[in-house]
């Protein structure tokens, strides 16, 4: 046979006998094993988590798509700002907010940090919005109930009395002068606690540091509020889907779909408090009668402005079942789902476009 | 320069000239390459519909109870021990030193996504299952 004849086959068929078909053949079976594994790497790639405890609660980075960066690095840098955070604005001790609120008890005025005093304008602000339903300036009335120390010991109400001179006293941010990062009040009975935004500024701070880190999808979760950043399966893909649960539960009563760049917050009357001869005592204070806010179980916000939706779901929860409705609107907040004692529920349009509600509510209404 | 001289000791006759034992090698070797690979990257996260409770530990995962099994399990959290039992499917916090006691409060929890706080003790007990309908939880 010449040297460069090709055997026949049983077919008569020259082609499959080629060394060209042979060395096709060669490739697939190295390439089709290739893809595969190639394919399955990628499916693999889990959410990557991160925990820490700051500003009182644990705190929770879930990146689902790191992009190029390793989000160790920024989740480091975020843990430690918070913690700056915490210690700058606690109630008690030497921070920054401590020792400005011992100021102006004496009637006397003092430098803040740049940062601290965008913070109070932002409150004089939200304070106008919500026609004084979110007042940060109650510090007093939060520490006559004891919600400002982490104490361990039962605890009983305050004296009526009390609470009624310290509600009469009406601090307010309004009463705050501020000039420049030089701040002021006209009323000693001011004091400012920021545990009314503290978590909705956390948030957005660390948002902004996960976006120049370059993180793709991720959400960033403070002890139950959280904001979202890009999209779970790529910008493209689908919605994140947020399970909105009651802690006295544990059961997810609704399920909201919100975008990247999302802020979900939820204030509620199970969140801090104390039980006393029968009764829970929360620490969502009305600030117009001094005494916990009753009148509904929970509100969610769902807004890009992480400072609004903590802020309007303070002040909604206030608002109550009556006021709810307009306070949102003028507020600018669309999102908002409201859970009533009945296990009822209140929804705007917009929010009932995003959200699946469970078994567990009895009845809802779309307004 | 035709190849391929090394015959194929399985197949026959003319299939022999078109796959050498090279070919073979090639062949069982990817064959075996991705079998060996569906167990590590396909076979996804807890195996088939078993719940488990994940028990987090100031912020690190400490434990994952399955819930199949019953189990008792003691953790130091930052005030002192919480006690977390699983039995008949369902996962509850029996003690804690919390000073409001809402993870002991919220009883038994089976569903993913169901969670006991236990904040001031730094303790976390939640439920993970296969595809959880949740990316996250507001509370």
């Amino acid at each position: 046979m010449p040297l460069n004849a090709v055997p026949l086959n049983r077919f008569h068929n020259r082609a499959l006998a080629a060394p060209r078909v042979r060395g096709l053949l060669r490739l697939l079976a190295i390439g089709i094993p290739a893809v595969i594994l190639a394919v399955g790497c990628a499916q693999e790639r889990a959410p990557e988590h991160y925990r820490f405890f700051a500003l009182g609660t644990e705190i929770e980075l879930t990146v689902v798509e790191r992009g190029r960066n390793d989000p160790g690095y920024v989740a480091d840098y975020i843990h430690r700002r918070l913690q700056v955070m915490e210690e700058a604005w606690h109630p008690d001790g030497n921070g920054e907010l401590a020792r400005l609120n011992r100021r102006l008890a004496a009637g006397e005025s003092m430098e803040v940090s740049p940062e601290l005093a965008s913070l109070l304008e932002r409150g004089q602000s939200l304070e106008t919005a919500s026609e004084g339903l979110f007042n940060p300036a109650i510090g007093g009335l939060v520490r006559l109930w004891g919600f400002v120390t982490d104490t361990t010991r039962p605890r009983s109400p305050p004296d009526e009395e009390a609470v009624r001179a310290k509600t009469a006293s009406s601090p307010r941010m309004a009463d705050l002068v501020i000039d420049g990062t030089r701040i002021g009040a006209a009323n000693p009975a001011v004091e400012i606690n920021l545990g009314g935004y503290a978590k909705g500024y956390a948030a957005a701070h660390a948002l902004d540091q996960l976006r120049e880190a370059g993180i793709e999808a991720a959400v960033f979760n403070l002890g139950g509020d959280l904001v979202t950043l890009g999209r779970p399966d790529g910008p493209r893909g689908r919605l994140w889907r947020i399970g909105v649960r009651d802690p006295r539960s544990g059961e997810v009563v609704a399920s909201i779909q919100v975008d990247g760049g999302s802020a979900v917050f939820t204030s509620g009357d199970y969140e801090r408090g104390f039980e006393h001869d029968g009764e829970f005592y929360h620490h969502i204070l009305d600030p117009r009668t001094g005494f916990p806010a009753g009148s509904v179980r929970s509100v969610t916000v769902v807004h890009d402005d992480p400072v609004l939706a903590d802020a309007a779901a303070t002040a909604l929860f206030v608002a109550g079942e009556e006021g709810w409705e307009g306070l949102a609107r003028r507020l600018g907040v669309e999102d908002v789902l409201i859970i009533g004692h009945r296990g009822n529920a209140w929804m705007t349009a917009s929010m009932a476009d995003r959200t699946m509600l469970e078994e567990s509510i009895t009845e809802a209404v779309i307004r | 320069m035709t190849e391929g001289r090394a015959e194929s000791p399985v197949l026959s006759g003319a299939a022999r000239t078109l796959v050498s034992r090279t070919d073979w090698v090639v062949i069982v070797a990817a064959a075996a390459a991705v079998t060996l690979s569906y167990p590590l990257l396909w076979s996804g996260s807890e195996g088939s519909g078993d719940a488990t409770a994940a028990v987090i530990v100031n912020g690190e995962e400490h434990t994952r109870l399955p819930l199949r099994e019953a189990a008792e399990l003691t953790v130091e959290g930052a005030l002192g021990p919480t006690v977390i039992r699983v039995e008949e499917g369902a996962a509850r916090v029996v003690e804690d030193p919390g000073p409001q006691q809402l993870c002991v409060r919220v009883g038994e929890i089976r569903r993913p996504g169901q969670a006991a706080v236990c904040l001031p003790n730094r303790v976390v007990v939640e439920i993970r299952g296969d595809q959880s309908a949740y990316d996250a939880f507001n509370y």
